[in-house]
């Protein structure tokens, strides 16, 4: 059985008078790669800062490793390592100069470290760019600059925190690609976005927070199974007259049907065939149709059938 | 790890463009503007002062007395402020207009003065016939009862004219001007106080994501703060040596022979001014870009109390409100460059220091007080 690299119990962490994160709990086994999900303000980003110890909290227990974590947990501290979301690189330092500078902060012996500094240029593929400053380096360049500042030293447990944004498609694959070696080369990553897919492509395990709470979790499949919605059906009709509307809603598995601008939305809850029995009934009626097409639940669905779909800050 | 981090601070202060351009180019910009507006009275082995050459016109009316003090200050003695020409007005008004003379003074019908142009010399007959009639009622009333101590009484009513040579206790030759640059250098300590407030931001995590990703690395919080700091001092040190040599050994302004004592004036003035810095910067409810405005704003306005602008505003301060002299970090640094020059005994100088040791304990203290903290209760938007 894995062992397991983080363990959050009950955590609390109150702003003056509002709850940022409530009796949350999260256990994220070695080898994982634990995608957290939630809309703004909902608590990830205080959950993280109190795992890496840099915010105080009110109740609760956090372990790296099997150890309490603490600010001066030097031991654990030397093998995490944390990408944000801003870049924090220094502007006066070469690629090659941040890189070592932060490994540094890791790693003391100066061959060790010139090696990993290597190894993590070549990782992020920033070989030609070395003597480069980061003010010349592109957005998505700069951003392979920040994930080799937080992996040079070679951490069993990353933080990465929507490394993609502002990035281009190219470089969005290749961060993607990346983070997935890190992670066969033995590496537990607790990964937060708001792009559904990569979450969807690269995480194990997804947790999904709000008001800082750990609302569902599990694989990307099982928290699909958890909503109502099964599928959604897609028919461009010219008419549709109420009667069909009504008829097609008492279809078995159908709990929502909307038609606008000749388009038909239907809605299932569950089934497989659910498609073709709503063409047979079109036919039947004698009704014509053009572009026809399903969705299945995307986690996208999911994230706001859990969140909720008001807007956030 | 120490010297890993102070390398790395060393490397990224000295590319920093703007803090180079005001803490190494600014001052020498400024030392060069002085350099260049006070023109040779810098480099005179002694302030030689030569007597304003005036025409005296008295036709019609006289004042007996006004003469009395016009000659008791023409005398060839090594006060002598005027040579008098005693003439017709004509003759005065070609001698002006060939600058022979700076200027007329008439006794008819009033006592006034007649001058070409502005300078030095001008503004000396204008002020000494200021002074004469603010002071008319004391001269005649001496004139009358003791003419023969109307002389003593010329000499210590007309001092705000004279120019009395500052005399060196410690055998050093020094001028009234030296002053501006003392507080050239008291400036140029402060402006220390850009990095050490630049220094904190890049330790707190909840300043900035480069102190954030700082915070989570296992170096311990002190050695991260000492090697930031002392880079700064290092950097900030590194300057005030460029401008003492550049205005001791390039513009060959006198700064004394206490070399030493004036280097470590300047050390621990870089300590006052990055202490500065981080003391403010370490105040997290304040912006990044108000701290800025209040380092800039505070190293001009301390400077100026010192002296930058006005030479004598330090004796303006001493006079008006005393304290703020032994507060302020650049009177004190200014006063102990002063009195490296002007005394033989160090009583005043080790008095200042001990002065800027204390104000450099506070600063240190108070920044540690407010940068020891490792958790933070709350960090904006890094994630």
């Amino acid at each position: 059985m894995s062992e397991t690299v983080v363990k959050i119990e009950n955590l609390v962490k109150n702003y003056k008078n509002l709850t940022a994160v409530d009796h949350f709990n999260l256990e994220i086994k070695e080898g994982e790669i634990l995608g957290l999900l939630g809309p703004n303000g909902s608590g990830k980003t205080t959950t993280l800062n109190c795992l890496l110890s840099l915010l105080s909290f009110h109740e609760g227990k956090i372990e790296v490793f099997g150890e309490k974590m603490k600010p001066e947990s030097y031991s654990l501290k030397k093998n995490i390592g944390v990408i944000f979301q801003n870049v924090a690189v220094f502007d006066t330092l070469t690629v090659y100069e941040n890189i070592d500078f932060f490994c540094g902060l890791y790693i003391e012996e100066k061959a060790l470290r010139k090696k990993y500094v290597e190894e993590a240029i070549q990782f992020v593929e920033l070989g030609d760019f070395k003597n480069y400053y980061p003010k010349k380096l592109s957005g998505g360049l700069l951003r392979r600059l920040n994930i080799a500042c937080g992996i040079a030293h070679k951490p069993k447990l990353i933080v990465l925190d929507e490394p993609t944004v502002a990035v281009d498609p190219q470089s969005r694959n290749k961060i993607l690609e990346g983070i997935l070696e890190l992670n066969k080369q033995g590496a537990t990553i607790i990964y937060t976005s708001h792009y559904m897919e990569e979450v969807e492509e690269i995480c194990s395990r997804i947790v999904i927070m709000d008001k800082g709470k750990n609302l569902a979790e599990g694989t990307a499949e099982e928290l699909k199974r958890r909503i109502k919605n099964n599928e959604t059906i897609y028919i461009d009709i010219r008419s549709l007259p109420a009667e069909d509307m009504d008829n097609i809603r008492q279809l078995k598995h159908v709990y929502s049907v909307e038609y606008s601008e000749e388009r038909l939305t239907v809605k299932c809850d569950g089934g497989n065939h659910n498609l073709i029995h709503v063409m047979d009934y079109l036919q039947e009626r004698g009704i014509s149709f053009g572009r026809v097409h399903s969705e299945l639940p995307t986690l996208n669905d999911v994230f706001l059938e859990i969140t909720g779909k008001e807007l956030r800050d | 790890m120490f010297l890993h981090l102070l390398k790395y601070k060393l490397k990224s202060l000295f590319r920093e463009k703007d803090l180079l351009g005001w803490v190494f180019a600014f001052p020498l910009v400024l030392g060069t503007f002085f350099y260049l507006a006070f023109g040779n009275m810098m480099n005179s082995d002694e302030y030689n002062f030569n007597p304003v050459p005036v025409a005296f016109v008295s036709e019609g009316n006289t004042d007996a007395t006004f003469e009395s003090v016009l000659d008791s200050l023409s005398k060839d003695t090594k006060d002598r402020i005027f040579e008098v020409t005693k003439t017709g007005e004509g003759n005065a008004k070609e001698l002006l207009k060939k600058g022979r003379i700076d200027g007329i003074i008439y006794t008819s019908p009033e006592l006034s003065v007649m001058v070409s142009g502005d300078g030095i010399n001008k503004t000396i007959i204008k002020s000494f016939l200021e002074g004469y009639l603010k002071n008319k009622a004391i001269y005649e009333q001496i004139g009358s009862t003791h003419p023969e101590k109307l002389e003593s009484a010329v000499s210590i009513l007309s001092k705000n004219i004279s120019f009395n040579k500052e005399i060196s206790f410690s055998n050093t030759k020094m001028n009234s001007l030296s002053q501006y640059f003392f507080a050239l250098i008291a400036m140029t300590c402060l402006y220390g106080s850009f990095m050490g407030s630049r220094a904190v931001e890049d330790i707190q995590a909840n300043l900035s994501a480069i102190g954030a990703r700082r915070g989570i690395a296992p170096a311990h919080k002190l050695k991260v703060i000492f090697a930031d700091y002392l880079g700064a001092v290092i950097v900030n040190y590194s300057s005030i040596l460029i401008l003492f040599f550049y205005l001791i050994v390039i513009l060959k302004i006198d700064f004394g022979t206490r070399i030493p004592y004036i280097l470590a004036t300047g050390f621990l003035g870089s300590v006052i001014g990055v202490s500065m810095g981080t003391f403010t910067g370490s105040i997290s409810k304040i912006s990044a870009s108000l701290k800025g405005a209040i380092m800039s704003a505070l190293s001009l306005i301390l400077s100026f109390l010192s002296g930058l602008m006005i030479g004598n505003m330090k004796d303006i301060v001493e006079h008006h409100a005393p304290l703020l002299n032994r507060i302020n970090p650049a009177a004190l640094i200014t006063d102990c460059l002063y009195s490296l020059n002007m005394y033989e005994s160090f009583d005043r100088f080790y008095s200042d220091i001990a002065i800027m040791g204390v104000i450099a304990a506070l600063l240190i203290t108070g920044s540690y007080l407010l940068l020891r903290r490792t958790r933070y209760e709350n960090i904006p938007s890094l994630f």
